[in-house]
């Protein structure tokens, strides 16, 4: 008798999570609750899912940012406030959450912005302006990725208000001396071939979320330690444009 | 949110501090949190040793916040103050 038919298929490969793709460095996902610790309706802790033990907090209370539990359709958020000690951060074992050595990082946010106003610095390093950062200020329209040391690191890219009050998928990525973002899978102007100065995520770099002048909602971020292929970077987006009900390129 | 800002003698926002953390049982260890506002070596100070504090409004809405603080405004142990001389009090950059 012949091997049963069953027997011969393919194992399911199972859905697509950040874990899919090699070198995850980080991943805080809100909707998860079994990541979060909270004080009430304020997120004390938001633990990170990528199995490197990069979890954010905030010890202050009132400083912590709020829960919120469906920002994006069903799905929650921490929600950082407009004030500059409302942040929540990680502080200890940020070593190689990016590759410091060949200047490589893919960082994939869902984000809203509560209203688009002036200065707002909505994610990265705290204590070192000069090292790695992402933020978007709507004074000029732009979006501004700071890749690294250098100023020659940083893409700024004209940005939608709508697409950022909206919710979107925001994706940086840096390879060497190429630096580009997208916006929902799309990219956007202003990428650079020529970066130098190094990516700065190495120990003693506060990685943080905070709202400056404006309130920011965060669904999910993801970090690789690595730069994506294009088609490992749709995948990504793919997966939060699915999770989120954003649609992306 | 809106944002609500303070100045107190340190000694009276270390005692308000005290006071809250205790009503709240901070430092909490199931909610990783350890205390209410944030250390008064952390914030900005004048020449008169005053702290200088901002604070989500939604914050002091909560009721022991809300009613401590309706005590001590009223007492004039702290005082609320607009923005601009919360800024006023904040450290310039060097140049």
């Amino acid at each position: 008798m012949g091997m049963s038919p069953k027997l011969l298929r393919p194992r399911a490969s199972g859905s697509f999570t950040p874990k899919s793709i090699s070198g995850l460095s980080a991943w805080w996902d809100a909707s998860d609750t079994t990541t979060i610790t909270l004080n009430s309706t304020t997120v004390a802790e938001w633990r990170d899912k990528s199995g490197n033990s990069r979890h954010m907090a905030q010890a202050t209370a009132a400083n912590q940012p709020s829960y919120v539990s469906s920002e994006f359709g069903t799905q929650a958020a921490v929600r950082v406030a407009a004030l500059a000690t409302n942040r929540i951060n990680s502080s200890s074992n940020m070593s190689t959450l990016g590759n410091d050595t060949s200047q490589q990082i893919t960082l994939f946010v869902v984000l809203k912005g509560l209203s688009a106003t002036t200065n707002a610095k909505n994610i990265g390093e705290v204590d070192n302006p000069t090292g790695f950062g992402w933020y978007c200020r709507f004074t000029d329209g732009n979006s501004y990725f700071d890749a690294g040391s250098s100023a020659t690191a940083r893409v700024q890219s004209a940005f939608s208000q709508s697409a950022y009050t909206s919710g979107c998928v925001l994706t940086g990525m840096r390879s060497g001396g190429q630096v580009d973002q997208w916006l929902n899978g799309t990219l956007l102007s202003g990428s650079r071939s020529n970066a130098t100065g190094s990516l700065q995520t190495d120990p003693g770099h506060n990685f943080s979320l905070r709202g400056g002048s404006a309130a920011v909602s965060f669904g999910e971020i993801i970090i690789y330690n690595r730069s994506l292929a294009s088609s490992d970077r749709q995948s990504v987006e793919r997966y939060l444009s699915k999770k989120y009900g954003i649609a992306v390129a | 949110m809106s944002v609500r800002y303070f100045r107190a003698s340190v000694a009276m926002y270390q005692s308000i501090c005290r006071q809250i953390d205790a009503a709240y049982e901070y430092p909490n260890a199931a909610t990783k949190t350890e205390r209410a506002l944030p250390a008064a070596d952390t914030l900005p100070t004048d020449s008169s040793g005053r702290v200088y504090l901002e604070v989500l409004s939604d914050y002091c809405q909560y009721n022991l916040p809300s009613e401590l603080l309706r005590q001590f405004l009223a007492s004039g142990a702290v005082e609320e103050i607009s923005e601009a001389i919360y800024t006023a009090s904040l450290p310039k950059p060097t140049p």
